[in-house]
C-alpha cells in the first residue's frame, strides 16, 4: 500500500473482541483517509452480536474495496465415514447427535458457515467452539467434533494426509487447490461468498470523498 | 491484488483476489449484513452462548 499509494503505511494491530477494538478506533477517527480498517468479516457479523458498541459499524465506517476472499473447506474426519456432502448429510440426518462441529469461536465464519449449512439441511447441530484453528482441527482428528469448515491452509495438508476428507468447499467457484472438491451451491445449498473477506474501510467523508481512499480504490484493482 | 509479486503469498493462505470497488463492496456487505442477521436471529447465536 506504501508503493500504491507513495506515502509511509503504518499498520496498527488493534486487536480484540473479534475485530470490534480494531473498527471502534477506525470508526472514531478524523475521516481524511489517513486511517482506515483491514477487517476479515467482523464488519458482517458483529453489529448483530454485539450490544454496547460505541460505534455503527454502517454509519461510522464506508466501503473503500473488497481485497479478498478466503473460501472455507468442509472438512470430515476420515473415520467418520462420509466423503462427499450428500453422504455426510444423510448420515447426520439419520443420528442427529453425531452433528457436532467445532469452530474458532462463536460467530466466526467458520461457526456461522457450519449452522448454515445444517439449518438448510433440517439438521440440529451441536457446536463446540475451540481457541483457535489448531485446538478445532485436533478436536476433529480426536473425533470430538468430526465435521467442521476450516481454512484451505489448515486443511489442505491434513486432505493430503488422507487424515480428512473434503466434501465442499464454501465459495462461489472451485478452490483451484482442490478441483475435485464440489462447491456448497453445486450441491444445491446457498453459502456466503466470502466466508471470510479482507476488506478495507474508511471513516467516511461527510462532504467529498477522501483523495486517499479514491486512489486506494483505483489502484488496488 | 493481481500483482505477480502477491499471488505467491495470498496462495499460500488461501486467499482469492477480489478487488472491488466501495459500490460493490457495499452491496458484498449489504447482503452479508442480511444473511448473518436472519441466521444469527433464528438460530439464537449469542455471544455468550
Amino acid at each position: 500500500m506504501s508503493e500504491l499509494l507513495g506515502a509511509t503505511v503504518t499498520p496498527e494491530n488493534r486487536s480484540g473482541a473479534s475485530g470490534a477494538v480494531g473498527a471502534g478506533h477506525v470508526a472514531q477517527s478524523a475521516p481524511d483517509g489517513a486511517t482506515m480498517l483491514i477487517d476479515s468479516g467482523g464488519q458482517s457479523v458483529n453489529p448483530f452480536l454485539m450490544r454496547g458498541l460505541a460505534f455503527d459499524y454502517v454509519r461510522d465506517l464506508a466501503p473503500v474495496t473488497l481485497l479478498a476472499t478466503l473460501p472455507l473447506i468442509l472438512i470430515v474426519r476420515a473415520e467418520f465415514g462420509p466423503a462427499t456432502l450428500p453422504e455426510l448429510l444423510a448420515k447426520l440426518r439419520e443420528d442427529q447427535a453425531q452433528a457436532r462441529y467445532g469452530s474458532v469461536g462463536i460467530g466466526a465464519r467458520v461457526h456461522l458457515a457450519m449452522a448454515q449449512l445444517l439449518r438448510q439441511a433440517g439438521i440440529r447441530g451441536e457446536h463446540i467452539p475451540y481457541r483457535g484453528g489448531a485446538d478445532q482441527i485436533a478436536g476433529l482428528l480426536r473425533g470430538d467434533t468430526p465435521i467442521g469448515f476450516t481454512s484451505p491452509a489448515l486443511a489442505t495438508p491434513l486432505i493430503r494426509d488422507g487424515r480428512v476428507k473434503a466434501v465442499a468447499v464454501s465459495s462461489a467457484a472451485r478452490f483451484p487447490a482442490l478441483p475435485g472438491v464440489p462447491t456448497v451451491a453445486e450441491q444445491g445449498f446457498r453459502a456466503s461468498r466470502s466466508a471470510t473477506g479482507s476488506a478495507c474501510s474508511s471513516p467516511p467523508r461527510r462532504r467529498s470523498p477522501s483523495s486517499r481512499a479514491s486512489r486506494l480504490r483505483r489502484r488496488m484493482r | 491484488m493481481n500483482q505477480p509479486a502477491l499471488r505467491p503469498r495470498l496462495d499460500a493462505l488461501g486467499l482469492l483476489p477480489a478487488a472491488e470497488g466501495p459500490e460493490a463492496f457495499a452491496r458484498f456487505l449489504a447482503a452479508e449484513r442480511a444473511q448473518f442477521q436472519a441466521l444469527i436471529r433464528d438460530e439464537g447465536i449469542r455471544l455468550d452462548s
